[in-house]
């Protein structure tokens, strides 16, 4: 991708030497986390009412 | 009554994963749509044309606009830290890389990030080949580029600070379910004044 040639470096150019990582440009992170714990959370609540729900009417029957 | 409190929990449950797929809606799409989208990887770069000894245009990077996503953001100076690895990072601003060149008109691969937010590079992933980037100078100059490829890659590839050639400028903003991928978008110069 940054295949260019070399040489004729300008006067404006630096080297970057010791650059370990890229910037984490990451959005927001706390929306996600909690939209996800949510819907774990929902899911976990309402699978096991229900699960309840059919075992009471089983056991009924 | 027992029932009752069972259909209460039911809702509740209910209630929690529709308040989180609407939390996360944003998110959960923009993610589909990237899945769903062809990537378009870069040409080579930089075979063509000759590098100029001397910049004869150059200058502090101010502003950037592309105006074909709506983007139009200051810029502010990055810096990075050897010690902790870490880049200096605004919420509303881009950020442009100081130990990469100033843009010019000469040679090298200007370095300019941000944060994918709606304030700053949210748009940024709907960029296409092609599309323009103007880059205005504290010193006055302007700087139109124009897209030439995208990547994505891992936060440990550090190869556009390695670039030599004539100028280019690269855009970056994260992408993936949890931003664990950095989107590069190159551009090549196309008029520097």
């Amino acid at each position: 991708m940054y295949g260019g040639k070399g040489g004729g470096a300008a006067s404006v150019a630096t080297t970057a030497a010791g650059v370990a990582v890229l910037p984490n440009t990451g959005g927001n992170h706390f929306l996600l986390v909690a939209s996800i714990v949510s819907i774990v959370t929902g899911g976990v609540v309402l699978l096991s009412s229900v699960a309840r729900l059919v075992a009471k009417q089983a056991y009924k029957a | 009554m027992k029932n009752q409190k069972l259909r209460f929990y039911a809702s509740l449950g209910f209630f929690l994963i529709l308040a989180g797929l609407l939390l996360g809606s944003s998110h959960f799409i923009k993610y589909w749509q990237q899945k769903n989208s062809q990537p378009v990887f870069a040409q080579s770069i930089g075979s063509a044309n000759a590098v100029p000894a001397k910049a004869t245009v150059s200058g502090f990077p101010a502003h950037i606009s592309i105006p074909g996503v709506d983007i139009s953001v200051d810029i502010d100076p990055g810096y990075y830290n050897k010690a902790s690895q870490q880049w200096s990072l605004s919420l509303t601003k881009a950020e442009y890389a100081t130990i990469t060149p100033l843009p010019n008109d000469a040679s090298g691969n200007t370095f300019i990030y941000g944060h994918n937010r709606w304030d700053v590079f949210y748009k940024l992933l709907k960029v296409q080949n092609g599309d323009q980037a103007i880059v205005t100078t504290t010193n006055h100059h302007t700087f139109v580029y124009q897209m030439t490829g995208q990547r994505d890659t891992k936060p440990t590839d550090t190869s556009l600070f390695t670039y030599k050639g004539p100028p280019i400028l690269t855009l970056q903003t994260c992408s993936g379910f949890w931003y664990q991928n950095r989107s590069l978008f190159v551009f090549k110069l196309v008029k520097a004044a």
